[in-house]
Formats: C-alpha cells, structure tokens, sequence
C-alpha cells in the first residue's frame, strides 16, 4: 500500500478480521479435502458433518466480517510500491492487482447462478429469464422462507425416523384398517412425544441397582436439550445470513 | 473374577430395532432373562474417615503409632434369583439364589468399567437368614427384565429395571410371593432401555488377559458406533461402598443435643 497514512487503524483492522476469517475457511476447507482424498474408506458421516458445519461457520464468520466492514473494503485499492520484488513475487503481484474474478471462478458462480435461476428470480444477479425459468419463479422472499422452513423440517423428519419404530409396528398388528389412516400414526407420535416423562440418567439408574438408593429425579437429559436449543436459537440467525 | 463393562441407553421406541439388529450381530435369538435382586447393606454404620486416627489421643501421646489401621468399607451385596415367566403366573418361585458382590470399579482409565466381581450360588439354606446373620439388612428389591445374546466372548444384556409399584416400603425381609408381571412399573418413567456389553476375565492376575478382553469390547464398541454409543460410565456410579453420613443435629437424642 503507497499510503499508510490515509490508512486508520480501523481499516486496518477490518483488513485483518478478514484475513484472519478467509485464512480459518481456508484451513477447514482444507481439512476436508483432505479427508475426502486420504481417507481409504469414506470418514464415517458424523465426522463428515461436523466438519462441514465448521466450514459452514467459517463462511458464515466471513461474509458477516466484510458486510460489516463493507464500506471500508470497498475503499481500498492495491497500490504496489517501486520497492516490491515483482520479479521474484510476479504470482503475488498478478493475484493482487486482479480485478476480476479468475475465469474458473467465474465459470463455477455462473454455473450456480445458472442452477438457481431455473427456480427462482435472479434479480440484479441473472441475465435475464433463462432456458429453464418456470414462470413465478421464487423471489428472495419465498428463498428464505423455504430454508428457513427446511432446516427444522428436516430435523423432525430425522427424528420420526429414528424414534418412531413402535408406531410403526402398531401399524403391521392392524393391517386391516390403515389404508385409509396412514399418516395417523405420524400424527399421533408428536404429541406423545411431547407428553412422555424425561428420561432417567443412566448413572441414576446404575446407582440404584448398585445400592438400591431411591433415585431422585434429576433431569439431566432434559436440561442439557434446553441449553441445546437455546444455543440453536442464538445461532439460528446468524446462520440465515 | 473381573469384568469389563460398557453401557448404553436408548429409548424405548427403537427397543424392537435394536433386538433385530442384535439379533443378526450374534447370530443368536434373544435369551428372555428375568431376575429378582435383593439389595443387602450392613446394619452397622460405617465408621467415620479418620476417626481410626482420632481414637484413643490422650493416652496415645507417648506410644508410637504402631500401625494405622485403616477403616474397613463396608458394601452392599445382592442376593439374585433367575425366574421364568410361569413363575410370576404362580407368583412365587423355588428358583435358587445366588449371593453376588460387585466391587468399587478400578481407578485408571482403560476405556471401559473394570471391576471384580464374585458370586456364590446358595446350594440349600435359607439364603436370607444367611444375609441378616451375617449382620445385614435388607434395602430394596427390583427386577431386571430384558433380553441376553452372546457375541463372541461379550454378554450383551438389553435390559431395563422394575420395580414394584407404590412407596418402598420398609420390608425386613424379601417377600414371600412375587408381585404379578403386569403389575410391575419401569423404574425409569420414559420406559428406556440399558444395553450392557461385559466381558468376564478369570482373575489370574494376568493383565494381559484383562487387556485382550479391553480390545475385544472396544471392538464391540465401535460396531455399534451409530447404532447405540457405548461408555464406560463414571466409577462412582456403580460404587458399592457404604456411605458415612454425619448425624444430624436434629436426630440427636435431646439428652446429647442439649
């Protein structure tokens, strides 16, 4: 940069919170390429997802950093000194005067933009309705209603899926008569659901076969999944973005 | 007699699934298994810490401490019967009793619980007369009821408690008859269920064996990994030992609060 002085210390620092979140996304995105390339057999699914959601907050930490220090980005502009080794840094150099896009780069946005416009408005980012656009397509609006109904959504489907094992076997005793009623057990699971006891901590439960203590009712369990939601609330918006 | 232990707990709708799916891991149908447990505790309080090195100061100052002895733990045992389903129908049971003892879990942390454990069967006798004049008294009775399979050198049990409805009341000794099976309620009001994976090793103080034995269920462990997740859990969960409790001012005779 030719002028540090016009330069504030704010700016500055924008510049490092950005450097600092790119450099956290690079290095997540790294961890799992290199898992996905090393790894002989696939990293088990658990894994998998913990680190895409870190990637996930990575990104999420980025763009909230430059939307917050946009204005101060937006100012700045690469000014190479007569003092830099432009021979031996010639790749630096190119990469920082650069003011668009790499073509592989633009390739992969227009390819995305290119998927999305086939079911939304593209609005300032598209070129016109495309090959594929059904008519009423989603707006920005009806998007982030969509994800925003999604990721609960499929939450609840996951946990029917795995907890609902009883109701289905109710189903096969009385064959007969659930043609007609077959979205009733689903129904009926969430309330019950919601009316079922806590569980007892396996400790409380090993205790009392120990030493035959009347266990008192310490819902643990319940706890920890309203400090977990409560997390998830906080997150939630953040994640929105 | 040692034995390696793993826990887990899963709710009681996939119960159903995990039997299937255990089914096929053993290669073995599921063993119905139903047993009483009589939980004894000494009647004597246990001694409280230190006291041992209070006792006797006054005179003490001049002799040297030969030995300091240190106060005896005193432990729960249990007395358990394996029953059948006819004998909750007849609502009692000549079943033989087995006296077991199950010992504070070693400290050190190898992954999974490591205890010793023993158990004697009673061959004739009356096994509770036995218990009380051994200086013993009774706590509380459960059942265990679930399913056994055999994996290898595993024993896997997917069980959960009952107990008998109604306030526990202060029984002296174990009930003659036994309690109807439907009347009998999940000691856990969700209805969850407990798997327990253990591995019993000959104790012939050989830790090679224990450790083979540690590999084994950890293996077990990482097959069910997504299925059910399998730990060992803290120690003094499964402590047997008698807890000293101090005495409260409030029941002290008048004579000694005053």
């Amino acid at each position: 940069m030719q002028s540090t002085s016009s330069m504030t210390t704010e700016d500055l620092k924008a510049l490092d919170v950005a450097r600092n979140r790119a450099a956290a996304m690079v290095k997540s995105l790294e961890v799992i390429e290199g898992d996905l390339m090393h790894h002989e057999p696939l990293p088990n699914w658990p894994s998998l997802q913990k680190s895409s959601a870190l990637l996930l907050r990575n990104i999420t930490f980025l763009l909230e950093s430059t939307a917050t220090n946009h204005d101060a980005l937006q100012r700045m502009h690469s000014y190479p000194l007569a003092a830099f080794p432009g021979q031996s840094q010639s790749n630096l150099l190119h990469q920082l005067l650069r003011k668009k896009l790499e073509p592989h780069v633009e390739d992969w946005i227009s390819e995305g933009l290119g998927h999305a416009s086939k079911f939304c408005e593209m609005g300032e980012f598209g070129e016109g309705p495309t090959v594929g656009q059904k008519e009423g397509g989603l707006d920005e609006y009806d998007v982030s209603e969509l994800w925003e109904w999604a990721g609960p959504a499929e939450n609840d489907i996951a946990r029917q899926v795995f907890t609902a094992e009883d109701e289905d076997d109710e189903d096969e005793d009385d064959e007969g008569e659930d043609e007609d009623e077959e979205d009733e057990p689903m129904k009926d699971a969430a309330p019950a659901k919601e009316n079922e006891p806590p569980r007892l901590p396996l400790g409380t439960v090993l205790t009392y076969m120990s030493t035959g203590a009347v266990p008192k009712v310490v819902d643990r369990a319940k706890d920890l999944r309203d400090q977990q939601a409560a997390l998830k609330r906080q997150q939630a918006p953040a994640g929105m973005r | 007699m040692y034995e390696l232990l793993l826990f887990g707990q899963l709710p009681r709708a996939r119960h159903e699934q995990l039997l299937k799916i255990l089914a096929g891991v053993a290669a073995m149908q599921p063993q119905r298994v139903l047993e009483r447990h009589v939980v004894y505790r000494p009647q004597r309080e246990p001694d409280e810490p230190g006291s041992n090195l209070r006792r006797g100061a006054s005179q003490g100052i001049v002799q040297k401490q030969v030995k300091q002895t240190v106060a005896r733990d005193l432990y729960f045992t249990q007395m358990v019967q394996t029953l059948t389903e006819e004998d909750f129908k007849e609502q009692k049971s000549a079943a033989p009793w087995t006296l077991q003892f199950n010992d504070v879990p070693d400290t050190g942390d190898k992954g999974v619980t490591v205890r010793m454990v023993s158990s004697t069967d009673f061959v004739e006798g009356d096994p509770h007369a036995y218990m009380v004049g051994f200086g013993n008294k009774v706590v509380s009775e459960y059942y265990v009821e679930g399913h056994r399979y055999v994996h290898k050198n595993i024993l896997i049990l997917l069980h959960r408690v009952l107990t008998e409805p109604g306030p526990q009341s202060a029984e002296q000794s174990p009930k003659p008859s036994l309690p109807t099976f439907d009347s009998l309620s999940s000691l856990d009001p969700s209805g969850t269920y407990i798997l327990q994976a253990s591995i019993r090793v000959v104790d012939n103080g050989s830790p090679a064996l224990i450790d083979a034995g540690v590999e084994e269920l950890k293996a077990f462990k990482d097959l069910l990994k997504g299925c059910v997740e399998l730990d060992a859990p803290d120690r003094l969960l499964l402590d047997t030992r008698v807890k000293y409790q101090p005495k409260s001012f409030a029941n002290l005779p008048p004579a000694a609060a005053a």
